[in-house]
């Protein structure tokens, strides 16, 4: 059986190295040995990108690293991932879940919830970004629309986290609330406000936010 | 060149520039032009210091940014289009700037001017709780907390928690209304302490252009109160904006143009947060034509300004305008800590440092606990980070930052835990309107071991 953790610490670099084709190529050729396609996405890549992620969260790589992480990621698992699982029959979900994320109306502040947006996309998450100052009405309709598993929400002023409590009530006056969980968070959100307006959930970081996220889908926080 | 002739070519450029993908912007245009400047300008911060004192430097990152802003542009998010400005243009901004403005009125009027590098004339002070929540009762007596501290030059207010037991909605006609309230109780609050004059800053409940626009007006804030305009971070602008700027221009405002970048965000470390400040001040003056720039660079995790590399990028950026422009600049304490905590005076003694000695011609302070926890924030530190800004003026960059330093050595180990304090009804005694024996006798305890280190606080 391949050294997984070493493999792990390799892709974890390639991620951040300057060539931006590294991380493929070599996960080509590492997939060549005797790891199958299912083990190295559990065992090598998702965790990888965790280390990355915590990197972050450790400021030890900033924004520009992470994004360009993410992007690489991306096509690891588009280019070589995805068709050797479709050729190998494999019933492994590629994606741990799907997130409709959005800076709720009225608020402009972005850069949290674009963290948040980041760091679950490291974390195997797809994630449907939709801006800022986004009505709650379009919040849900994206979420119809792409089978969201959860909807997160991001305000950080007094005067928006109003627009969380209607996309709460949005989903559950239209008998979502089986659908999707929503997730909240922003510099002024606290768990006692979102157990008042009905929430699932709320992560004070970008790193918590990803524990939070794994927990609404029941998945074990990747090692 | 007319004011009014300067914003119609912005908007003439809002409306006829390339346009580009927001993505694409924020990669290219801001994260890899930064990273691009930095390399090319070799700028590497000094982390033995925090005050980074090497001229050479500073000069360079003043360059980086102007080249960086010149390749950049600002994004306008409504028309997705991109405003680009010549290098020849940002001189004639610069030069057009103003060096010295009056603010508020009367015995309460102040002049505003440009400071030099260790320079023995102290700042201007502002302090308020800068937009921090505020319940509504408690909102005349913590405003009047700070109207009421002489140091002050200009108040900053906070927001309303409620407006008229409401929620507040922002783009609604309660955010009209709450602007309004706004203006009514500051001006309660500024004649208790008899300061009907002082320059108040806002309107800080104006989340969109409504507010700014409505409160703004007969029997609103005046043309020699200070209105906001902020620029997006990393380096955008919309029409909201905009409208508030050419607005606040026809009322002949004193307009503060105001830029928080974010610490490991798109321009990445300590270099690059003051390359984006710089460039974004200049941003600022060519496309709202303010008085004076104010800068809250933030942490990522803990939005506090006081972290050591946030301090570093603002030592830079106050020497690099002053010694290469004549811009009016600010920069905002923003600590973790709150009211009854050493360490939120501690936070002050190290910002208040750094921005006094750097040259910054005013300190803003104190919006206590970050600027979230309701009600947490009083008068008393507000006082305290203006004498810590008036005894910095005239200290060598080499003694500000051994203090710097000590001060640093004393919240750094609770950053973490947030220490937000007691509110204000906890900390002053509203009956006579004075901070409680217990949270003066910390000022006055953590006033007497900064002055043991050599801060020469009266
Ligand atoms: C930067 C900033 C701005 C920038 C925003 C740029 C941008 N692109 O985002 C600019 C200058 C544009 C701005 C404008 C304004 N701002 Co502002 N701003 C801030 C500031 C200083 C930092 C916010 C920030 O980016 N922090 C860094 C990021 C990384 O942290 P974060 O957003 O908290 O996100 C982290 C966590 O919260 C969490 N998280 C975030 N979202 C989510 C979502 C989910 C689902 C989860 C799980 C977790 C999560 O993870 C993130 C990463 O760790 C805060 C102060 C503060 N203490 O937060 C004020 C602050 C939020 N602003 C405030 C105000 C008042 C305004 C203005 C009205 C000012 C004015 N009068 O013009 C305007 C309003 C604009 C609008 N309509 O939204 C107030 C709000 C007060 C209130 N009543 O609630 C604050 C608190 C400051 C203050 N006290 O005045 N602002």
């Amino acid at each position: 059986m391949a050294d997984v953790e070493k493999l792990q610490g390799e892709l974890s670099e390639l991620l951040l190295v300057e060539d931006p084709d590294a991380g493929l190529a070599w996960a080509e050729e590492t997939l060549k040995g005797d790891i199958g396609v299912t083990d190295f996405f559990n065992l090598v890549f998702t965790p990888a990108m965790a280390a990355v992620g915590d990197k972050f969260g450790r400021m030890e790589i900033f924004l520009p690293e992470l994004m360009d992480a993410a992007d690489r990621a991306k096509r690891i698992s588009e280019e070589v991932l995805q068709p050797m699982m479709a050729a190998s029959d494999s019933d492994q979900e590629l994606i741990r879940g799907k997130i409709v994320m959005a800076s709720v109306k009225g608020d402009l502040h972005d850069i949290g919830k674009n963290m948040v947006v980041l760091m679950l996309r490291v974390n195997g998450f797809e994630v449907f970004d939709m801006g800022v100052d986004v009505a709650p009405r379009d919040i849900l309709d994206k979420a119809k629309e792409v089978e969201a598993d959860i909807v997160g929400l991001s305000s950080l002023m007094t005067t928006s986290m109003p627009y969380m409590k209607e996309c709460v009530e949005l989903r559950n006056g239209f008998g979502l609330k089986g659908n999707f969980s929503v997730i909240v968070g922003g510099a002024p959100i606290t768990a006692e406000y979102t157990a008042e307006i009905g929430a699932d959930s709320f992560g004070k970081n970008a790193v918590e936010a990803v524990e939070r996220c794994l927990a609404l889908l029941d998945r074990p926080a990747i090692e | 060149m007319q004011k009014i002739d300067r914003l119609l070519k912005v908007i003439d450029k809002v409306y006829s520039g390339p346009i580009v993908n927001e993505k694409e912007f924020d990669h290219q245009n801001v994260a890899a032009g930064v990273a691009r400047v930095i390399e090319k300008y070799q700028i590497a911060f000094n982390k033995e210091q925090i005050i980074q004192s090497d001229d050479k430097l500073i000069d360079r990152v003043w360059e980086a940014a102007i080249d960086f802003l010149v390749g950049c542009g600002i994004y306008h998010t409504d028309t997705q289009r991109l405003i680009k400005f010549s290098r020849q243009e940002i001189k004639a901004a610069l030069t057009a700037a103003p060096s010295d403005v009056t603010i508020g009125l009367g015995a309460d009027a102040r002049q505003f001017k440009t400071r030099q590098v260790e320079d023995p004339r102290p700042p201007l002070v502002g302090g308020g709780p800068i937009g921090t929540p505020l319940s509504e009762d408690q909102y005349v007596p913590i405003m009047q907390s700070y109207f009421q501290e002489p140091i002050l030059d200009i108040v900053v207010p906070g927001t309303l928690a409620t407006s008229y037991g409401r929620q507040v909605r922002a783009r609604s006609p309660l955010e009209v209304i709450a602007s309004w309230q706004e203006v009514d109780l500051v001006q309660e609050a500024a004649a208790k302490a008899d300061r009907t004059g002082l320059s108040v800053m806002g309107v800080e409940m104006a989340m969109s252009d409504l507010g700014h626009l409505s409160a703004i007006s007969r029997g609103g804030y005046r043309p020699e109160d200070t209105h906001i305009v902020a620029l997006i971070s990393e380096m955008k602008t919309n029409n909201d904006l905009l409208n508030k700027a050419a607005h606040s221009l026809r009322q002949e405002g004193v307009i503060l143009g105001f830029y928080n970048p974010i610490l490991g965000g798109l321009g990445g470390g300590a270099e690059g947060v003051a390359v984006l400040i710089l460039a974004g001040w200049l941003a600022m003056h060519l496309i709202y034509l303010p008085t004076s720039v104010e800068s809250c660079p933030t942490h990522p995790f803990l939005s506090n300004s006081t972290t050591p590399d946030i301090m570093r990028a603002i030592s830079v950026v106050g020497a690099a305008v002053s010694r290469n422009s004549h811009l009016l600049s600010e920069f905002m304490t923003s600590p973790v800590s709150g009211p009854g905590t050493e360490s939120l005076l501690f936070e002050c003694v190290a910002m208040a440092t750094v921005v006094s000695a750097c040259g910054a011609s005013r300190a803003l302070g104190v919006r206590s606990g970050v600027g979230v926890v309701e009600n947490h924030c009083t008068g008393l530190e507000t006082r305290f980070n203006g004498e810590v800004a008036h005894a910095a003026a005239g200290l060598s960059r080499t003694q500000a930052d051994e203090i710097v330093r000590q001060a640093i050595e004393q919240y750094k180990p609770v950053m973490d835990q947030k220490p937000v304090g007691i509110p204000f009804s906890a900390a002053y005694d509203t009956e006579i309107m004075q901070p409680t024996r217990a949270w003066l006798d910390t000022y006055e305890q953590v006033k007497g071991e900064v002055i043991n280190w050599g801060l020469p606080m009266e």
